[in-house]
């Protein structure tokens, strides 16, 4: 640096505003509340049913907005774009979900919907990787193991919890099999962005990315657990977690566009 | 004033730099380097450590990563004999800067005449035999994108002190292979030259991209 330069040094923003956290946190209060004193009708819809749908939507088009913010960038430009598709395609089994219950009159799983729900795996590793293979070239030998270890512990964990249970279904263990591993490969990919990303100006954006891919994964593992016993039902607690992660995510979309 | 070599480089890192991080980004981390430093990107290039410091700001250690990504996109610094450099050159836009500097006759002379002996702008001129009012603009070109670098001074004929220039490189190697060739429907697309370039002087240590770009490395 040369010595004519006169330096300020007033940290840049780049914090969380916990007033938000703070809503975010009373509307998944109110979406239970709501969820349980809705009543569950076989075969029919409540309103509440369409609330996953509209986080997981608005999640979509913020990264397609963020996406579009950063079009000429080699690096953000494709990894917000495919967390836009990813959340597309999870919107899209949202749908059919819904379509299959409130218009077909049939429990939908296993279903066509499934593969839009694998499908968002795919793109939300594509974006964790396209970041932080720009910020991190070497990836060293322990992070490596951890990195495969987590997938790999949650699956077990999956199937000891199934099979330590009297009554499991052979096959919707199996079938839940992908699922997990593949929800637990986007937590595991999470926890190095936020590793990567620790001490700079991002570092609060990745948190909230961690920890709404964390709720995600942790609702899907026991989602998968719950359907090899058919013991799922809408006042689940795992749909509160799946209305907070898309929320916490947008959220930390929010502060990417706002920080850099 | 930046070194010639961080003159000749600035170009194509600023727009290697929008390219990578896009404009919004860059909008965000010029804003920073204004409010840190008073400094807009082109101008903290030419102060690489203020960038440096910047993107260390934004990005912590991932900064490591993306300034290992641009140095692998600008040059390649060959096995050094007798501590002497070959660069190779591998940003497009820097190759074909190089390519159409040395094509163009009047530019190449210059060079020439800078080379053989370092000298002030007037007798470079003279030597050369190239009009004053083209040639100012020539050497401020050549000056402006590094390919010349000063070299000490000279008096002028009015007793004033005058730099004295000579070229930043001794040799430049241009490789055209036509096998290379990408044929359009109609058009043809042409190859991209292969340069190489061996610096005049060891000066390799006064760039400051370079230093911070290759750091760890030895040079």
């Amino acid at each position: 640096m040369s010595e004519s330069t006169r330096e300020n040094t007033v940290e840049p923003k780049s914090g969380l505003n916990y007033k938000v956290l703070l809503l975010i946190a009373g509307l998944a209060v109110i979406y239970q509340t709501f969820n349980y004193i809705l009543p569950e009708k076989e075969g029919e819809l409540s309103p509440i049913d369409f609330v996953v749908l509209v986080a997981v939507v608005i999640c979509a088009i913020s990264s397609f907005l963020v996406s579009n913010r950063y079009a000429r960038s080699t690096v953000f430009g494709q990894a917000y774009l495919a967390l836009g598709i990813g959340f597309t395609a999870y919107a899209i089994g949202e749908i059919v979900w819904d379509f299959y219950i409130g218009v077909l009159k049939i429990y939908p799983y296993p279903s066509i919907a499934d593969i839009f729900f694998f499908a968002q795996y795919p793109f939300i590793i594509f974006h964790l990787i396209r970041n932080i293979k720009f910020f991190k070239r070497k990836i060293s030998t322990i992070t490596k193991i951890w990195l495969a270890a987590i997938p790999v512990a949650l699956v077990l964990i999956y199937s000891y919890f199934t099979f330590i249970q009297v009554g499991y279904d052979l096959f919707d263990y199996y079938y839940g099999v992908p699922f997990v591993a593949a929800s637990a490969t986007t937590l595991s990919f999470a926890v190095l962005g936020m590793q990567v990303f620790r001490q700079s100006l991002l570092a609060s954006v990745w948190s909230l990315l961690a920890l709404g891919i964390f709720l995600n994964t942790f609702a899907d593992i026991n989602y998968y657990h719950l359907e090899i016993f058919g013991l799922y039902t809408r006042i689940h607690w795992v749909n509160v977690l799946w209305f907070l992660a898309p929320l916490l995510i947008t959220y930390s979309l929010y502060r990417h566009y706002k920080i850099i | 004033m930046p070194s010639a070599l961080d003159r000749l480089l600035g170009q194509a890192l600023e727009s290697m730099i929008r390219e990578k991080l896009g404009q919004k980004t860059c909008e965000k981390i010029e804003a920073r380097l204004r409010q840190r430093y008073n400094l807009d990107l082109a101008a903290s290039i030419n102060d690489f450590y203020t960038l440096d410091a910047t993107l260390r700001e934004f990005f912590s250690s991932g900064a490591d990563a993306i300034e290992e990504d641009f140095a692998n996109r600008l040059i390649s610094i060959n096995t050094p004999a007798k501590g002497r450099h070959w660069l190779s050159i591998a940003n497009e836009d820097l190759a074909e800067l190089i390519v159409a500097t040395y094509g163009d006759k009047d530019k190449r002379i210059i060079l020439e005449v800078a080379f053989t002996k370092p000298s002030a702008i007037l007798d470079i001129l003279e030597t050369a035999r190239i009009p004053k009012s083209s040639g100012y603009r020539l050497i401020n070109q050549l000056v402006e994108n590094g390919f010349l670098t000063e070299q000490g001074f000279a008096e002028s004929s009015d007793g004033k002190k005058v730099n004295k220039y000579t070229t930043l490189f001794e040799k430049v190697n241009i490789e055209i292979d036509t096998k290379g060739l990408i044929f359009n429907t109609d058009i043809p697309l042409p190859s991209i030259p292969t340069v190489k370039v061996l610096l005049k002087e060891n000066i390799l240590n006064e760039s400051q991209i370079i230093r911070v770009l290759l750091r760890g490395k030895k040079l």
